[in-house]
């Protein structure tokens, strides 16, 4: 009698290869999916490392723009730091950026400036990217200063957003991200084409500048103190966000180029921070240059040593203003060091030079 | 037939492993044998030379030497050197003696100790004013080099901190 | 029959185990590959934040020196560096995130070595240690001959900034 062995021997040879093959097919998409996810992660680290190196090293070059080659990702921003595909973030102090980076030419440019009040006290840092496009009204007063105030690789246009015909001014050019700035006029009454109307909320935003009546350096109107109020497009119009106070140029560009109030506003107090440490590093320096020139040995060597005591005084004033960050202390802050005629800080260190003392900033 | 096919076989098989053996290979030479970068021993050997020999020229040798900077006791050294310096320190010796001492002091608490090597080379167009060396200067090498203008010439001032 | 069957059976075992052995060979060799590549880019990560955190001290406005409101490359205030005693301590938080585990100390080299600052001091467990020596000028403002004769100390000294950076 012929068996059925054969058959069964077949199938089962079909059945283990089978089993066999799913199994070994198995094991490989899983390497590849875990290797996957592990090259990704080391990708996402190896950029953020050399990021932030970068970032560090470029913040330290005051008054120079750079322009960098940014990876094919996007890197976002908020009040704790810069972050590359949710890794930790990159902590850099005083550093302002809209709160999406990305670059269909993959450039961003990165700027720094020496934040002096008077003495330098930060280096802020402007992380910006070409899609962001910056608006500026040129209907009010000062629009042509503050236009030219902004570094020349960025998108920046100069529009007179109260006319009729707003639409024809302003063509859609693909931005990821728009704001629009205002000097003393408010952006309530525009009427936004419908490209901007169709963008996401967050995506358009607005600034108006208001200039407080803070004696302004001699090389820019901007350079003074003043009220910067946030602005985010609800549907047709802009709906206030908040008001907040600035101090000196470098803060008010900070104030353009991040979109978040929450981001400038948790920002500018780390500066305050900042200022309020300096100012206590100078206050005790300026306190033992007082002592030291009040001993009677040394007395004549500076004649103007009771300049070190008023100084203190200033000094001590510019500590408890930077604790808040509301508009009247910065601008005591401000008058205390270069207005309030002749006993404010700046005067005092002309008066401690012309004597060839050593000076308290 | 059937040796023809077998022969062919082994010939497959030997090819899989030849190239399997390239790739090996290929992964041993770019990633066994990666070397580390040394980017921290790169920035600060940029950056050694010059900030040794700008914080060296300014610093003031106090009591010892009235209060005259290196740079200047150099300039002297330079201007007066057939006789040894026209500045007279404290502890009587003169620019020259003193500004040597005052070097070698200097290099010996830094360069000295860190195990750099390096070169330091002060000369005119007619005097080597001070020349100061450690070990060879064969391989790469960062140069800072100051000159200040004296009464005998160009005062040149090179130091050459060796990788 | 049986034994045919067998042996075929015991052929595909063995292929199948020869297979699984060389795959798991291949697997340990990457693993021991991988791992090295990671510790070297590791290193060099920790080099990298050596270097940045080199780089914030040495740019700190709380302790550079100030001419007419220019920073003076490569110098520190001697009067800044007595200043900031205490000031370090009181916002240890503020600075934690700029200076992490580290220790930067300042010594003068000349004209005498007896004077030296702790600057910031934070070292807790560490596995390893990345030096840096910067030489840096220190200014004392009161020694300025500007400020007439003093002949009490000299203005500029020279000194190395240590950065201790804990990993």
């Amino acid at each position: 009698m012929k068996t059925k062995r054969g058959v069964i021997e077949v199938q089962f040879n079909w059945i283990f290869v089978l089993i066999a093959g799913a199994i070994i097919l198995l094991l490989f998409v899983i390497i590849v999916q875990r290797q996957s996810d592990v090259s990704e992660e080391k990708a996402s680290i190896d950029i953020k490392t050399k990021f932030k190196t970068i970032l560090v090293s470029a913040k330290q070059s005051t008054n120079t723009l750079f322009s960098l080659q940014m990876p094919k990702t996007e890197i976002t921003y908020d009040c704790n730091g810069y972050s590359v595909k949710g890794t930790n973030p990159i902590v850099l102090g005083e550093s302002f950026s809209p709160s999406v980076l990305k670059s269909v030419t993959r450039t961003l440019y990165l700027w720094s400036l020496d934040w002096s009040v008077p003495y330098k006290t930060a280096n802020f840092q402007y992380i910006v990217s070409p899609d962001v496009r910056y608006i500026v009204d040129d209907s009010g007063d000062n629009a042509t200063e503050l236009y030219n105030l902004l570094p020349e690789n960025i998108t920046k246009e100069f529009v007179n957003l109260n006319q009729i015909n707003i639409e024809e001014d302003l063509e859609d050019r693909n931005n990821y991200r728009v704001k629009f700035i205002f000097v003393d006029n408010e952006p309530d009454g525009i009427s936004l084409p419908g490209f901007l109307k169709n963008m996401k909320n967050e995506d358009v935003t607005a600034i108006k500048i208001d200039i407080g009546d803070c004696e302004a350096q001699p090389n820019s109107i901007f350079d003074g103190c003043g009220n910067v109020s946030f602005y985010e497009k609800d549907d047709a119009n802009f709906d206030k966000k908040g008001k907040y106070p600035y101090l000196k140029k470098e803060s008010l560009l900070g104030a353009i180029f991040v979109d978040n109030n929450d981001t400038y506003e948790c920002i500018m107090k780390r500066a305050m921070k900042k200022l309020e440490i300096t100012t206590k590093v100078y206050y005790n320096r300026t306190s033992f240059l007082y002592e030291y020139f009040q001993d009677i040995e040394r007395s004549n060597y500076c004649k103007e040593r009771f300049e070190y005591f008023l100084g203190l005084k200033r000094l001590n004033s510019t500590i408890t203003n930077s604790t808040e960050f509301l508009f009247k202390n910065v601008k005591d802050i401000y008058n205390e060091v270069y207005t309030r005629d002749i006993n404010s800080l700046k005067s005092l260190n002309k008066e401690l030079q012309r004597g060839s003392c050593p000076l308290i900033y | 037939m059937k040796n023809k096919k077998s022969q062919m076989e082994l010939l497959g098989l030997a090819i899989v492993i030849v190239l399997i053996a390239m790739g090996i290979l290929f992964i041993i030479r770019f990633s066994v044998l990666k070397e580390p970068s040394e980017t921290k021993k790169k920035y600060t050997f940029s950056e050694l030379a010059s900030n040794t020999v700008s914080a060296m020229l300014i610093a003031n040798s106090g009591e010892e030497c009235k209060n005259i900077n290196i740079r200047d006791l150099l300039i002297d050294c330079a201007e007066h050197f057939s006789s040894n310096g026209s500045i007279i320190c404290e502890d009587g010796n003169k620019s020259c003696f003193y500004v040597r001492e005052a070097t070698r002091s200097i290099f010996n608490k830094t360069l000295d100790t860190w195990n750099r090597n390096y070169q330091l080379n002060v000369s005119t167009s007619s005097n080597t004013v001070l020349n100061s060396s450690r070990g060879s200067c064969l391989g790469e090498r960062k140069s800072s080099l100051f000159f200040f203008e004296t009464l005998e010439g160009t005062l040149f001032i090179r130091l050459d901190v060796c990788g | 029959m049986r034994r045919k069957s067998q042996i075929r059976m015991g052929e595909s075992i063995a292929v199948m185990f020869v297979f699984f052995l060389l795959l798991v060979a291949g697997f340990i060799f990457y693993s021991k590959i991988e791992r090295r590549n990671i510790i070297i880019e590791k290193e060099e990560a920790d080099e990298l934040k050596a270097i940045e955190i080199a780089q914030i001290v040495s740019f700190l406005p709380e302790t550079q020196c100030i001419k007419e409101n220019v920073q003076v490359y490569n110098c520190l205030d001697i009067l800044k560096l007595e200043a900031l005693k205490g000031v370090i301590e009181e916002n240890r938080l503020y600075y934690y995130d700029l200076l992490q585990n580290s220790n930067i100390t300042v010594k003068q080299i000349y004209p005498d070595s007896t004077s030296s600052w702790i600057i910031y001091n934070n070292s807790r467990n560490w596995t390893k240690k990345i030096s840096t020596q910067i030489p840096v000028s220190l200014f004392n403002a009161t020694g300025d001959p500007t400020a007439g004769d003093t002949g009490i100390d000299p203005y500029y000294a020279f000194g190395v900034m240590y950065v201790d950076v804990f990993i």
